[in-house]
């Protein structure tokens, strides 16, 4: 497991950059991110779903319901053009920090000098 | 068995009822749930074990909540469902209401106590409040008001400062030319009697000498004529609309101009109106209809232009960009570098405070009227907070009753959030209702108000703005009060209510008795308040003056009273009724003139004190029924004495051994001192008595003092209209009393000490009628115990004593709080005036006695009605 406030940072930009990769729906999301995390991320349905209703209300995302045999119908979600420009946001200024880590922590010396 | 789709049923009721999730919220986790049950079962796990993981692993119940709750009005938004939401909020608030109405209805006496309680304290402090917000506003009605200043003086004198207000004319001139942040000086003169004669008809109206620039300095809106020409010549006046109508006739500004209009002043010269203002409001210190050029009171004298002759009030407007305390450190010097000798600072205050703040100690503010607006406010809170304490003590003691209806409602699935919502409901809904009743108690009582405070508000005062606020006030008290009750209620756990076994926790009992000791501290504190302002108005009335002013009667010298004052005299000393006459420069109460430049034989060159002089008539201390203590008075008898003074005894322990045949000098007059008069109040109960100089000069007298035979002041009016009328047929007669006069000077007192009288009455009753709510309700709770101890033996006294006892425990415990805090609230209300009344221990014991004696009465009926109940019965019931 990661520390809880890595997790609530990142929380917003994961749940972004899966809608990225296609639209998909909330279970889809938990089991998926499971997966990729190799376990050490799971989320409950309690704080995804305000997650993604929220990013509707913000119109970063869109949602729509599909319906098949098995009881209600599953609403699924994808980005917005203003959901993609607030991914690749959160995907310049994350890649900034792990720069920055990564220079911090790497084997230059330059910062010595 | 477990069946799948029931549970989900069942798990989806749950939720429904929780108010944050959106039916199409639900629809979303139960297709998450059943998709997780699915995979589950799919990998093999039981359905029953699946459901119950999957349902878990949704997260915690009340976290969601929270959560989906932040999102709710976003998405209410998007939905467009906002009004459908408010819709049915509102049916709740009907609900909750409707649940209100019909709990007060069966709990009538609770209902009634309480909104009694809070109605007759809501319209006590509304009446307060409306009686603070008007000396408030006292002064501040003029545009740019805040830039008019006046003019005060710190005089060293001894050891002692003195703050006066009078300004001499040459400051006013120096002021004026060479402070460029000074944009006007305007002197005054203090209102003053001017008989006003327009087409043969006079009117006895009030009038002000007023300098030049006075227009510019008060912005008071013309009618006719303009502020900056309104005094070019000593002849011109301003007339106020009141005035105009008098002289000029109801539609005079439909008729000719009034400006350039003739009109008489005194009988003596005829004056051009060059300019109508509107009415002066009632509440300003500037009350005159009339306004001279100041010139006119220069002519013929020549004092006027002597730097130590503060013969006026000075007001100047300062420049919008002047700081205060800059040019008050530049003026301050200014009468030390003119006048040889003077030891004085001069600083502004401005005008919009010197009606609440015109106390000054030793040169510092020490407060004022101020003084009465804070004890006033402080009764208005005092009122609310024992209103309030009412309302949460009888709401948690009544918990007990409502446990049951509490307990139920949670089991059927009420939360504590509803039940909160429920009792602040009733609560508001109380405190309205007595919102309702507060206001027609004052629309009712406004004239009966305006008769005791001696203002004149009129009922579009309370307009909807201070309706406003003051309903603003009724909700923020109906809310604060119902808050603890409502939360301490629908805290209640439902399993121990329903089993039977609820009892309430021993810290409500404590904060209950903790609130009933608050208010019986300050109730007595209230008591002792009320007590000390009643006995030092009753001293204040029957307080040896040093000179009698029952019976006396006096009018002013004018006219023919004046140039023929010995004939009047005698024709008067003729007449049925009339006991006494005599005259004087002033009045003996308020002696208004003083010097400086007094001296006399062996007098100690350090000494520098300020006398106050009196020029009076033969018979003038006969008259008033002043004491001599040593030595004589004037006497006709003895030639020399238009040259005799006498001094007070004040000034004789100032001039010290052989203070009899001393020579004394001020001004023109030198003379022995004849005799000393014993010290009387020629100032006010404020100020200490300082030393005062009697001359003889019938002469320079302003005023005609009529002593009448007491009984027979019908007679003595008669005779003296009839005497005034033949010497002064063109002045109207008008005549004062004394006594009357005195009153008037200590109107302010009399009206707090009545003021306060009735609401501290009203304190006290209010916190009675949560006493006897109280007690009755605990008398209830405890009828098996009283029934048990009956039949066990206890007699009725015991059971009276049971229950009386622990009420006699806390008010002595509020009235132990409560002296030292009056102590203090006293103290210092009495100590502005220079002569009041101890405070005495008599004074608290009182109070205290008074305050326990009214909680005993109060319980009484209640304790002795339960302690004869007939245990059988008690203890029959259940």
């Amino acid at each position: 497991m990661f520390p809880k406030p890595l997790l609530a940072a990142s929380f917003e930009p994961l749940v972004l950059a899966l809608l990225g990769r296609g639209e998909t729906y909330g279970y889809e999301i938990i089991q998926q991110i499971q997966k990729l995390s190799e376990g050490r991320i799971s989320w409950t349905a309690n704080r995804l779903y305000p997650l993604l209703h929220d990013l509707e209300n913000r119109r970063l995302v869109a949602s729509s319901w599909r319906h098949d045999e098995s009881g209600p119908g599953r609403k699924y979600y994808r980005l917005t053009a203003k959901g993609e420009e607030a991914l690749a946001h959160a995907k310049r200024d994350w890649l900034d920090l792990n720069a920055l880590l990564a220079a911090l922590w790497g084997p230059t010396p330059s910062l010595a000098t | 068995m477990f069946h799948l789709e029931t549970a989900i049923a069942t798990w989806r009721q749950v939720l429904t009822r929780r108010r944050a999730f959106l039916e199409e919220d639900l629809d979303e986790l139960e297709r998450h749930l059943r998709d997780h049950a699915a995979d589950l079962v799919r990998e093999g796990v039981e359905e029953e074990a699946a459901f119950r993981r999957a349902v878990t692993s949704l997260g915690d119940l009340e976290g969601g909540e929270t959560e989906y709750g932040k999102v709710y009005w976003g998405k209410l938004q998007r939905r467009r469902a906002v009004f459908s939401e408010l819709r049915w909020r509102f049916t709740m608030l009907k609900n909750y209401l409707t649940i209100a109405i019909r709990t007060l209805r069966k709990h009538r006496s609770y209902a009634l106590i309480n909104v009694t309680g809070l109605a007759v304290g809501f319209a006590c402090s509304f009446f307060i409040l409306l009686w603070v917000r008007s000396e408030y506003q006292y002064d501040r009605f003029l545009e740019e008001g805040d830039r008019i200043h006046m003019l005060r003086r710190n005089v060293r004198m001894e050891d002692r400062i003195y703050t006066w207000s009078g300004a001499a004319k040459p400051l006013a001139e120096v002021l004026d030319r060479d402070y460029p942040e000074i944009e006007h000086v305007a002197l005054t003169r203090w209102p003053e009697s001017v008989v006003v004669t327009s087409d043969d008809r006079s009117y006895r109206e009030t009038g002000l000498y007023v300098g030049a620039a006075f227009f510019e300095v008060f912005a008071f809106p013309f009618i006719q004529g303009k502020p900056a020409e309104a005094f070019q010549a000593e002849d011109h006046v301003v007339i106020s609309d009141r005035l105009a109508r008098k002289l000029f006739g109801e539609d005079w500004q439909s008729g000719s101009n009034a400006v350039g209009r003739r009109i008489t002043l005194d009988h003596r010269r005829d004056f051009t109106v060059t300019g109508v203002i509107k009415d002066v409001p009632g509440n300003t210190s500037m009350q005159a209809d009339l306004f001279m050029h100041i010139a006119d009171f220069y002519v013929g004298k020549d004092w006027v232009d002597q730097w130590g002759n503060n013969g006026f009030q000075l007001y100047a407007s300062l420049r919008e960009d002047a700081v205060l305390p800059a040019v008050n450190a530049k003026i301050a010097g200014i009468v030390n570098e003119n006048e040889e000798g003077a030891d004085e600072e001069l600083f502004f205050q401005p005008f919009e405070d010197t009606y609440l703040y015109a106390s000054f100690e030793n040169g510092q503010l020490v407060g004022g009227r101020i003084e009465y607006v804070r004890i006033l406010t402080m009764v208005a809170v005092f009122l609310l907070l024992i209103a309030s304490i009412n309302f949460m003590n009888l709401a948690t003691a009544r918990g007990g009753q409502r446990a049951r209806e509490i307990g139920v409602r949670k089991a059927i699935g009420a939360n504590q959030h509803s039940l909160i919502q429920q009792f602040l409901t009733e609560s508001v809904l109380l405190t309205t209702v007595a919102f309702l009743l507060a206001v027609g108690l004052v629309y009712a009582l406004l004239p009966l108000f305006n008769q005791v405070s001696g203002k004149a508000f009129s009922r579009a005062e309370l307009g909807p703005g201070f309706l406003f606020g003051m309903f603003g006030i009724a909700c923020v008290v109906g809310l604060l009060a119902g808050s603890y009750p409502a939360l301490y209620l629908s805290s209640f756990n439902p399993l121990v209510v329903l089993r039977g076994t609820f009892r309430h926790r021993v810290g409500t009992a404590r904060l209950r008795k903790g609130l009933v000791v608050l208010q019986f501290t300050l109730s007595v504190v209230l008591i002792i308040a009320t007590i000390a302002i009643y006995r030092q108005l009753l001293f204040i009335r029957t307080h040896d003056i040093g000179l009698d002013r029952e019976n006396v009667v006096y009018l002013a010298m004018e006219g023919a009273l004046r140039t023929q004052y010995d004939a009047v005299k005698a024709e008067l000393l003729g007449r049925p009724g009339i006991a006494g006459v005599s005259a004087a420069s002033s009045q003996p109460l308020s002696i208004g003139s003083s010097t400086g430049g007094a001296t006399w034989e062996g007098m100690d060159p350090d000494v520098q004190r300020e006398f106050y002089f009196l020029g009076v008539d033969y018979d003038f201390l006969e008259t008033m029924r002043m004491d001599v203590v040593a030595g004589r008075t004037f006497d006709p008898a003895f030639g020399a004495d238009s040259l005799s003074v006498l001094v007070n005894e004040e000034a004789a322990r100032l001039i010290g051994e052989g203070v009899l045949g001393a020579t004394f000098r001020f001004w023109a007059v030198t003379g022995p001192i004849v005799g000393v008069v014993r010290d009387f109040e020629m100032n006010s109960l404020y100020q200490p008595v300082e030393p005062v100089v009697f001359f003889l000069n019938p002469a320079a007298a302003n005023v005609i003092y009529v002593r009448t035979e007491a009984g027979r002041t019908r007679d003595a009016i008669a005779s003296l209209e009839a005497v005034a009328t033949t010497f002064n047929p063109e002045y109207p007669f008008e005549y004062r009393f004394m006594d009357q006069d005195f009153e008037e000077t200590y109107r302010s007192e009399v009206v707090l000490g009545t003021l306060a009288n009735i609401f501290s009455l009203i304190a006290i009753f209010i916190s009675c009628l949560g006493l006897f709510g109280l007690i009755s309700f605990t008398a209830q709770l405890r009828t098996k115990e009283l029934g048990i101890r009956k039949v066990l033996g206890a007699t009725v006294p015991n059971l009276v004593g049971l229950l009386t006892g622990e009420v006699t425990k806390l008010v002595l415990i509020g009235v132990a709080v409560a002296i030292p805090l009056a102590y203090l609230v006293v103290d210092r209300w009495l100590a502005q005036f220079e002569s009041h009344i101890d405070i005495s221990i008599g004074l608290f014991v009182l109070a205290g006695v008074a305050a326990l004696l009214i909680a005993w009465l109060t319980v009484s009926y209640q304790s002795i009605k339960s302690a004869l109940a007939d245990p059988v019965r008690s203890l029959r019931y259940e």
